[in-house]
C-alpha cells in the first residue's frame, strides 16, 4: 500500500466514552484484525487508510482517521480532532448502552453546535456528517430480546428525531464495517473526485513525498540559513 | 454523562460509647450481632456496596469511631472528606441522646465542610428492641425537642433501629446513601469538574534564533 | 499469615488508636510500641568486612546461625565496610603480593600510568585480603534461581519459580485477604480523606480498610505531633513508606530484601554515603530522609510524577479545592491503573507485565527501567557513533529551519481539507515547527538523539516520563498510528501541559531483505496543542531524512542491529565480566550491555537476579579508597604540584564495593568502582581472580572514557 498516492483525502474522526471500542474498530478497519488487548488510548491517534468502495472502485480515498481518547479529561482537545473533518462516527456500546449512550449524544450535540457555526459559504460539502455507530454487536445478539427490543427503540426514536444515520458493527467479527466504510465513500458528491482531478493536472505532479520535501529543503538552502 | 460506575461515599458514624455503633455497622455490613459488648479502639472500617434507585451503585467506605472521649483526638483525620454523618444515640440513654448536638458541632468543626447547613446527617436511634420500661421517658417529646429546635437544631431523618434484631438498619443506611449522592451530585452541577484542564497553556519564552548554529 | 477477625468475613478491619505509643493494627501487619522505631536488630544480608576480619570462624557462626537457620542456599562476602584497620592495611600494603607483575598491557590500551598500576594494587589488596575469607553454603540446586538469593519473603517455601511469581509478586486484584497478604509489595494511593485512589493488589473491599488506617495513622502524626510520618518498620522485614502530597498520599509497603537492606546498613552504626545528601536536596521538607526510606520514596515520587504528568497540579489541587470528599478516580481511566500497575512492576521487580510472562523473552526496557531508578534517574544511552549520534542530532536540528509556504487564507488544519494541494498565489513564509520544543530519537527506551532550546531543558524524570509514555504505548504504536498526547513534564512545569507527538518507524520497511531492527520512535514535544500537522511534517521530515541519504540509513541500522551488543567485547577481551552498567556522573546517563538469556522462559529468572545483584552491590557501604596516588587518576587535566596534598586524596573521591555470592557449583562477583566522573558495576558469573577483575574493570571504565561520545548523548543539540 502506498501510503503516499494520489487521492482526495478525507479526514474522519471516531467519538464516544472509553471502551465502547473506537479503537478496536480503527484497527479492524485498517488491519482486518482483532486485538482483545487493545487499550485504551492516550490521548488521540492519527491513522491513515487507502480505501475504495465494492460499488465504486474508481473512488479512491485516502481515510485520515482520528481515534481519539473517549476520557472525559480530554474532552477540551477534542475539538481539534473534529474540526475540518468530513465525517464524525459517534460510537456505542451496544453491550452497555446506557452510558454510552448519554456520551453519544453529548457529542452529538457538540458537532451541531460546531455544523451550525460553520455555515458561512452553505457549501455542503464543508458540513461534517455525524454517523451514529453501535459497536458491539456480536455481544449484542447475546443480549435478550426485550433489551434488544428496548435498545433499538431509543436509537430508532434518535435516528427519526435527528435524522442522523445509523450504523451497526462489530470490531471482533468484522461486521458491518464495509457497508459503513463503502457508504462513507459512495455518499461523497461526484464534484469532489472531478474538482480534485482537475485540480491535480493543472498542478505539477508532485505525486512524492520526497520531491516535496526535497524542493522544501532546496528552498530552505537558498534562505539565510548556513550551518556548518 | 460520564461513564463512572461507582461513587464512593465516606460515612462516619458518630456517637457517645456504648450506643451500638459497631453493631450496627456489623448488622448492616455482616447481617451479624455479637452480644458481647467490645468498645472500638480508635476506629474501624468497613466497606459494603449497595445499589439505590434501581441502577445507582454505591460503595460506603464506613468509618466507625470510638465514642471515648479519649480516642477524640482522631478528629481532623476521621472527619476530613466526609460525604455524610451519622449521628447515634441509645434510646435507653437519655445523655446520648442529649450528646448529639455536641457530636454535630464536634464533626462540624473538625471536618471544616463548606456548607454546614446541607451537609447530609441523620440521626439514629438504636436498641429499639429493648422493653419500653426501659426506654427513656417521653422519648419522642425529648427527641422532637432535639430536632426542631430552631437554633442549631439537628433537623434531620431520624431513623429508630435495632442493631441486634435487624431492624431499620439497612433502610438507614439506604437513605445515608441517597442523601449523600444527592450531595455529591450537587457539588457536581456547580461545576467543580474538570473542564478546560488542558487549556492551561505553558508560555515559553524562547530566544528563538533559528537561524543560529548549534556548531 | 495471621487468622482475620471472625466477625469480618466479607471487609477488612483495622483499627487504630490514637494513643502512639500503643497503636495496633489488625491486619497483616500488628504495629507493636518498639515497631514504630527502626529495628535496631535483625539479620543483615551482607557480612561486612569488619565482621569478616575478626575472624572467619565468627562469620561462620554468624552464617550459620542466621542464613543457613532460615533456609538459604548462598553466602555472601561484602567490603561494605571502611574499619581503619582495612585503611590502614590499604595505605601499608604488608601483604602486598605484587600481583601486577602479571597486569598485561591490553592492545588498545595506553600505557598504564603509575598512579593506574598504583590503584590497581590497592584493590587487588583489598579484594584479595577479602577472598580468602569466603564461605562455601551447600545447596540442591545445580542452576542458580532467583528463588535461592534472599530477595523475597517464602514463607511457603516454594521452589518452583512460575508458582512463586504467581502468588507473590504478580499484582493481583481479586477478593481473597489471603492473595493479598502473599504479596511482597504493595502500592496505594489515597486522598487525604482516606479515599482509595490506586491499589496495586486487592480489590476495593480489601483495600478500603487499610487506607482509612493510614489515613488515620499518617494524619494523627501530622497533627498530634505536628510531625509527618515517613516510614514504619515492621518487625525486620517488611516496612511501610508514606509520601504525602496533600491532597494525595501514596504509600508503599515492601517486604523486598534488597529495597529494606539500606536500613540494616545504618543499624551497623556506619556513616551514611555522601550522596544522601544531593539526594535530601531533592526533598521538599526540611526534614533530612534516612538514605533507606529513599528506594521507596523515590518509587513513589516517580508514581506521583506520573499522575502529575497525566493530571497536571492545577487540575489536581482545583478538584479537591473545598471538597475534601472528591474522588480521584473519576477522572482517572483504566489506561491509567494498567499504566501505574506497569510502572509499581518496574519500579519493584524491573519486570514488565505480561500476560503470559514464561512464553515471552522479557521486554528489557522495564529492567533498563530499574537500573535508571537504582542509579538516582539515570538516563539509559545506547551506543552508536559519534558520526551518526551527530548526523541525527543535526537532522532534529535542521527541522527548526523548516520553512513552509502558507496560503495565507489557509489555515495551519489545510493538509487535512480534501484537497491537499491548493495552490494560492498569496504566500507567505512560515517556520514549521515553530512550536517545537524538544525531540527526541529513541529505540527501546535508550535515547539516540536529543533536540533542545537553548534555555530550556528536560529534567531526567521528565524525560523518563516521556520515555514511559512511549513504552507504555507501544501496543497502538505497531499499528503506525501517530500519537498526539497533552503530557504534563512537572519539573519542566507542573502547571501546564505540552502536546506530545510520537511516531514509530521500522528501518527495516527500507530493506529489501529482512533485516530485523528495532524500531525508532520520534518523539517531537511541543508547546501547542493545535500544532499536530506541523509536528507530523516535521516527522516525515526526519523519516526522508534518515532514508534519503543510503548512507544515513545503512550505517543507523547497521549500528543500531550491533547496538545491543556492545562493541566493548569486539574491542577489548573482558571475558570474566558478564553484564556492567558504567553511568556518566556529569550527564547522569548510563549504559549497560543487553541481558544474556540463558533461554528464553528463565529470562525472568535473570531478570530478577540480575536486579537483586545490582541492587545489593548499589547499596552496599562503599569502602573509600585513599590512597598515596600523586596525582589524581584519570585527571591529567589537574596539575598534582599545584594542589595541596591534604585535597590530593580526596578529589578522586574514589570508592569500591565487592561482594560476591558463593554458589555450590559457581559463585557470582559483584564489582563497584567510582570516582567524581563515573560509577561502574559489574557482574561475573564464574569465579574470578581479583587480579583478572581489576584488569578488566580498568580496562571496560578505560574504554568507556575513550568511547564517551559514542555511548552517550550529553545534553543533545541545541537550537
Amino acid at each position: 500500500m502506498n501510503a503516499h498516492e494520489d487521492v482526495p483525502t478525507l479526514k474522519l474522526v471516531l467519538l464516544g466514552e472509553s471502551s465502547v471500542g473506537k479503537t478496536a474498530l480503527v484497527h479492524r478497519f485498517t488491519t482486518n484484525k482483532f486485538d482483545s488487548n487493545t487499550t485504551n488510548t492516550i490521548g488521540a491517534a492519527f491513522i491513515t487508510k487507502l480505501y475504495h468502495s465494492q460499488l465504486k472502485p474508481e473512488r479512491r480515498i485516502k481515510f485520515e482517521i482520528w481515534d481519539t481518547a473517549g476520557q472525559e479529561r480530554y474532552r477540551s482537545l477534542t475539538p481539534m480532532y473534529y474540526r475540518n473533518a468530513k465525517v464524525a462516527l459517534v460510537c456505542v456500546d451496544l453491550s452497555n448502552f446506557e452510558d454510552s449512550f448519554k456520551t453519544a449524544k453529548f457529542w452529538i450535540e457538540q458537532l451541531e453546535i460546531n455544523n451550525s457555526g460553520n455555515n458561512s459559504d452553505n457549501d455542503s460539502n464543508d458540513k461534517l456528517i455525524v454517523r451514529l455507530v453501535g459497536n458491539k454487536s456480536d455481544l449484542f445478539a447475546k443480549l435478550s430480546d426485550e433489551e434488544k427490543s428496548d435498545i433499538t427503540f431509543k436509537i430508532n426514536q434518535f435516528t427519526d428525531s435527528t435524522g442522523i444515520i445509523y450504523n451497526q458493527t462489530s470490531a471482533f467479527d468484522g461486521t458491518g464495517l464495509t457497508e459503513l466504510f463503502d457508504e462513507i465513500v459512495d455518499g461523497i458528491d461526484d464534484k469532489i473526485f472531478i474538482e480534485y482531478y482537475e485540480q491535480k493536472s493543472k498542478t505539477t505532479t508532485e505525486n512524492q513525498i520526497g520531491s516535496i520535501l526535497d524542493a522544501r529543503m532546496n528552498g530552505q538552502s537558498t534562505s539565510s540559513y548556513t550551518c556548518c | 454523562m460520564s461513564g463512572r460506575k461507582k461513587t464512593l461515599l465516606k460515612v462516619i458514624i458518630l456517637g457517645d460509647s456504648g450506643v451500638g455503633k459497631t453493631s450496627l455497622m456489623q448488622q448492616f455490613v455482616n447481617n451479624k450481632f455479637s452480644h458481647q459488648y467490645k468498645a472500638t479502639i480508635g476506629a474501624d472500617f468497613l466497606t459494603k456496596e449497595i445499589t439505590i434507585d434501581n441502577n445507582k451503585q454505591v460503595s460506603l467506605q464506613i468509618w466507625d469511631t470510638a465514642g471515648q472521649e479519649r480516642f477524640q483526638s482522631l478528629g481532623v483525620a476521621f472527619y476530613r472528606g466526609a460525604d455524610c454523618c451519622v449521628l447515634c444515640y441509645d434510646v435507653t440513654n437519655e445523655k446520648s441522646l442529649n450528646n448529639l448536638t455536641s457530636w454535630k458541632d464536634e464533626f462540624l468543626v473538625q471536618s471544616n465542610v463548606t456548607n454546614p447547613q446541607d451537609f447530609p446527617f441523620i440521626i439514629i436511634g438504636n436498641k429499639i428492641d429493648v422493653d419500653d420500661s426501659k426506654k427513656i421517658p417521653s422519648l419522642q417529646k425529648k427527641l422532637q425537642n432535639i430536632t426542631n429546635n430552631q437554633l442549631g437544631g439537628l433537623n434531620y431523618p431520624v431513623f429508630e433501629t435495632s442493631a441486634k434484631e435487624g431492624i431499620n438498619v439497612e433502610a438507614a443506611f439506604e437513605v445515608i446513601a441517597k442523601m449523600a449522592l444527592q450531595q455529591e451530585e450537587l457539588n457536581d452541577a456547580n461545576g467543580h469538574d474538570v473542564s478546560d484542564d488542558y487549556n492551561d497553556a505553558i508560555n515559553i519564552h524562547l530566544e528563538s534564533e533559528y537561524s543560529g548554529c548549534a556548531c | 499469615m495471621s487468622t482475620n477477625d471472625n466477625e469480618s468475613d466479607n471487609s477488612v478491619r483495622g483499627k487504630v488508636s490514637s494513643s502512639l505509643s500503643s497503636a495496633q493494627i489488625k491486619g497483616p501487619v500488628s504495629l507493636t510500641p518498639t515497631s514504630i522505631l527502626p529495628s535496631s536488630s535483625g539479620p543483615t544480608l551482607a557480612l561486612n568486612l569488619e565482621n569478616v576480619s575478626k575472624g572467619v570462624t565468627r562469620a561462620i557462626d554468624y552464617t550459620s546461625d542466621q542464613l543457613l537457620s532460615s533456609g538459604p542456599r548462598l553466602s555472601v562476602v561484602s567490603s561494605g565496610s571502611t574499619s581503619d584497620y582495612l585503611l590502614q592495611r590499604q595505605i601499608s600494603q604488608e601483604e602486598y603480593e605484587g600481583l601486577t607483575e602479571d597486569f598485561e598491557g591490553d592492545e588498545d590500551d595506553e600505557t598504564e600510568d603509575h598512579d593506574t598500576e598504583e590503584l590497581h594494587n590497592i584493590i587487588s589488596d583489598i579484594i584479595r585480603y577479602e577472598r580468602n575469607n569466603t564461605i562455601n553454603v551447600n545447596s540442591l540446586m545445580s542452576e542458580i534461581s532467583y528463588l535461592d538469593l534472599d530477595m523475597f519473603p517464602n514463607p511457603d517455601g516454594l521452589v518452583d519459580e512460575m508458582a512463586y511469581y504467581r502468588q507473590h509478586i504478580e499484582p493481583s486484584k481479586s477478593d481473597s485477604q489471603q492473595e493479598f497478604h502473599y504479596k511482597n509489595k504493595h502500592f496505594f494511593i489515597f486522598s487525604l480523606a482516606g479515599k482509595p485512589i490506586y491499589s496495586f493488589n486487592g480489590s476495593d473491599e480489601i483495600i478500603m480498610g487499610y487506607m482509612g488506617i493510614l489515613t488515620t495513622i499518617i494524619s494523627t502524626f501530622e497533627e498530634n505531633i505536628n510531625e509527618e510520618i515517613k516510614s514504619i518498620m515492621v518487625g525486620d522485614r517488611l516496612k511501610i513508606v508514606a509520601l504525602n502530597k496533600n491532597p494525595i498520599v501514596l504509600v508503599s509497603i515492601s517486604s523486598i530484601s534488597y529495597e529494606l537492606m539500606a536500613l540494616n546498613k545504618s543499624d551497623l552504626g556506619l556513616e551514611l554515603d555522601d550522596e544522601i545528601q544531593t539526594n535530601d536536596d531533592k526533598e521538599e521538607n526540611h526534614t533530612i530522609r534516612s538514605k533507606e526510606d529513599l528506594i521507596l520514596i523515590n518509587q513513589l515520587s516517580t508514581i506521583y510524577n506520573y499522575l502529575l504528568s497525566i493530571l497536571s497540579k492545577p487540575v489536581i489541587e482545583r478538584n479537591f479545592t473545598n471538597r475534601m470528599n472528591y474522588d480521584l478516580r473519576r477522572i482517572l481511566t483504566s489506561l491509567d491503573f494498567q499504566n501505574i500497575d506497569a510502572l509499581c512492576m518496574r519500579l519493584s521487580y524491573g519486570l514488565p507485565i505480561t500476560k503470559e510472562i514464561d512464553n515471552n523473552l522479557l521486554d528489557t526496557s522495564s529492567f533498563g527501567f530499574f537500573i535508571s531508578e537504582l542509579l538516582d534517574s539515570s538516563i539509559q544511552s545506547i551506543n552508536i557513533t559519534n558520526t551518526t549520534r551527530t548526523r541525527l542530532n543535526n537532522i532534529l536540528l535542521s527541522c527548526k529551519k523548516l520553512k513552509i509556504k502558507q496560503p495565507e487564507e489557509v489555515k495551519s488544519d489545510a493538509i487535512s481539507s480534501y484537497f491537499s494541494s491548493v495552490t494560492s498565489s498569496a504566500v507567505e513564509e512560515k517556520y514549521l515547527a515553530e512550536d517545537l520544543l524538544f525531540s527526541l530519537l529513541s529505540t527501546s527506551n535508550k535515547i539516540l538523539g536529543y533536540m533542545k532550546p537553548k534555555n530550556h531543558s528536560l529534567s531526567n524524570d521528565d524525560l523518563k516520563i516521556v520515555l514511559n509514555l512511549i513504552s507504555s504505548s507501544s501496543n497502538s504504536l505497531q499499528f503506525t498510528e501517530d500519537l498526539w498526547v497533552p503530557l504534563c513534564l512537572p519539573n519542566f512545569n507542573p502547571n501546564g501541559f505540552l502536546y506530545v507527538f510520537v511516531k514509530r518507524i521500522n528501518l527495516s520497511d527500507y530493506f529489501k531483505s529482512g533485516i530485523q531492527v528495532q524500531p525508532l520512535d520520534i518523539v517531537l514535544i511541543s508547546s501547542n496543542k493545535n500544532s499536530f500537522y506541523q509536528m507530523q511534517e516535521v516527522s516525515i521530515h526526519i523519516i526522508y531524512m534518515i532514508i534519503k541519504n543510503v548512507d544515513v540509513l545503512n550505517t543507523l541500522t547497521q549500528e543500531l542491529i550491533s547496538s545491543s551488543k556492545l562493541s566493548i567485547y569486539k574491542d577489548i577481551k573482558v571475558p570474566t565480566i558478564k553484564h556492567f552498567i558504567y553511568k556518566l556522573k556529569k550527564s547522569n546517563q548510563f549504559i549497560m550491555n543487553d541481558i544474556i538469556h540463558v533461554n528464553n522462559d528463565r529470562s525472568m529468572n535473570s531478570i530478577l537476579q540480575l536486579i537483586y545483584f545490582y541492587s545489593v552491590l548499589h547499596n552496599t557501604k562503599s569502602v573509600k579508597i585513599r590512597s598515596k596516588l600523586r596525582s589524581t587518576y584519570n585527571k591529567s587535566n589537574i596539575s598534582s604540584t599545584t594542589i595541596p596534598s591534604a585535597t590530593l586524596s580526596a578529589i578522586p573521591n574514589m570508592k569500591l564495593t565487592y561482594t560476591r555470592w558463593n554458589f555450590p557449583h559457581t559463585s557470582v562477583t559483584g564489582f563497584m568502582l567510582s570516582d567524581n566522573d563515573y560509577e561502574f558495576y559489574c557482574l561475573c558469573n564464574v569465579p574470578v581472580s581479583s587480579k583478572d577483575l581489576i584488569t578488566h574493570t580498568l580496562k571496560i571504565i578505560k574504554w568507556c572514557e575513550k568511547n564517551k561520545k559514542r555511548l552517550f548523548f550529553g545534553s543533545g543539540v541545541v537550537f
